[in-house]
């Protein structure tokens, strides 16, 4: 009977204290949610263009171009972020583009992301986004005149944590752009659908440190 | 700070000069170079150029393929509005350009040149008129030959004249070696009375060509 009694005394204290270091943990996680504090990519890209388009066809990439990214809010594993990305082109083809020197992709995009956390170090972040682009065009040396367009990504990344503040990653998305280029109707597509794969490698701080190192 | 100035001074002048373009509008050009029995010339270069009063531009170049055809998509000059299309020649035929193309003659922004005939060195002959003025009350204006014309220059716009065209002495154009052309002009005399012509004027295949009108 005084075993019993015994049982009865302590379950229950055991029994609160487990939930109330689980309300702790929960509590901290809801503090997080909305505001937490920012991971920054900076990567190099390369573009890889193909169809009947003004990039394709007018033009040629440089090899990389760059670009960064700002996550600062967090719901979950879900991650919202704003970024901007820079890439330049040359012109091969003048019968299509004009006697243009060259060409500069510049896009501002949010993007939201998801971090899946497949084993300790390694997460896989698919991710999708919107943004702005704007071509900018130059010519006769330093004279430059731009027009702009809507973009749509979807992709991910591969993200591999070196250290608690520090991960390296290499992404791949299709970026479909559609600009506002007034020309004939038989010319509409060529300036204005673009279609593109983009890849990243780059490196993530995250001010926050890395979930699990 | 004189330097300075100067240096302001002359960027500011550069930027006056240079042609600026709207990136967001582009221009087409279609044509085809044909050789006068219609055959395709291919590889013929043909560049488009953007004009003001203080400057030119080279804005686009291509070549025709190997059917004689092109198409030319260069971006809108934001202010001006004086074209030419130059259809570059070679050591076999003479080349041609056309002139005056203002912006209001783009439909759907596109510009359709048509066939291009260009005519070989050897099948041209100069065309001399010789305008005799048999009564000193009669004047000649508005001189027109039409047929397979060689000349370098074709005015897609004719140039705004205040007063009618006229003539002295002769009349010369480049046509085309072993034709027939159609030449219509027109005779004023002082009471203001104008009396319209057409005549059919015979080229053969010598190099040059002589008309005389009386009037």
């Amino acid at each position: 009977m005084k075993k019993l009694l015994l049982l009865l005394i302590v379950i229950p204290q055991l029994l609160f204290s487990q939930e109330n270091e689980e309300n702790k943990i929960i509590d901290t996680e809801k503090e997080q949610t909305f505001f937490y504090k920012p991971q920054f990519y900076f990567y190099v890209s390369h573009h890889i263009n193909s169809g009947e388009h003004f990039l394709a066809d007018g033009h040629k990439p440089d090899f990389l171009g760059g670009g960064l990214q700002i996550n600062f809010m967090k719901y979950h594993n879900v991650k919202f972020g704003l970024g901007w990305e820079y890439h330049e082109y040359n012109v091969i083809d003048k019968s299509t583009i004009g006697n243009i020197n060259s060409s500069f992709y510049h896009a501002a995009y949010a993007k939201f992301q998801y971090q899946w956390d497949i084993l300790k170090r390694w997460s896989v972040e698919p991710y999708l986004g919107l943004g702005a682009t704007r071509i900018q065009q130059r010519y006769n040396n330093s004279a430059r005149d731009d027009f702009y367009g809507m973009n749509f990504y979807a992709g991910g990344n591969f993200t591999l944590k070196l250290t608690k503040f520090l991960s390296v990653f290499i992404g791949i998305n299709y970026n479909s752009i559609r600009f506002n280029v007034n020309t004939n109707r038989n010319w509409e597509d060529y300036f204005n659908k673009v279609n593109q794969v983009q890849m990243q490698f780059g490196i993530i701080f995250s001010v926050n440190g890395n979930k699990g190192l | 700070m004189k330097k300075l100035a100067f240096f302001a001074l002359g960027l500011l002048c550069l930027n006056c000069t240079t042609i600026q373009y709207d990136v967001s509008t582009r221009l087409v050009f279609e044509g085809q170079v044909n050789d006068r029995q219609g055959n395709p010339i291919s590889n013929n270069d043909i560049e488009a150029w953007i004009k003001n009063s203080n400057d030119i531009d080279l804005i686009g170049f291509t070549t025709s393929n190997s059917n004689g055809h092109f198409e030319l998509v260069i971006p809108s000059p934001k202010n001006e509005t004086d074209f030419e299309i130059t259809v570059k020649g070679n050591s076999i035929y003479r080349g041609k350009e056309y002139v005056n193309i203002y912006r209001s003659d783009f439909q759907d922004y596109y510009f359709n040149l048509d066939e291009i005939i260009l005519i070989e060195f050897d099948d041209i002959s100069e065309l001399i008129i010789t305008l005799n003025q048999s009564n000193q009350e009669n004047t000649i204006t508005n001189i027109d030959v039409s047929g397979i014309i060689a000349d370098q220059t074709i005015w897609v716009n004719p140039v705004q004249e205040e007063y009618p065209e006229y003539y002295h002495d002769s009349y010369y154009r480049q046509v085309a070696k072993n034709q027939t052309l159609n030449l219509h002009y027109e005779v004023r005399n002082t009471t203001g009375q104008t009396n319209q012509f057409n005549e059919i004027i015979n080229v053969g295949s010598d190099d040059t060509t002589t008309y005389v009108i009386n009037y």
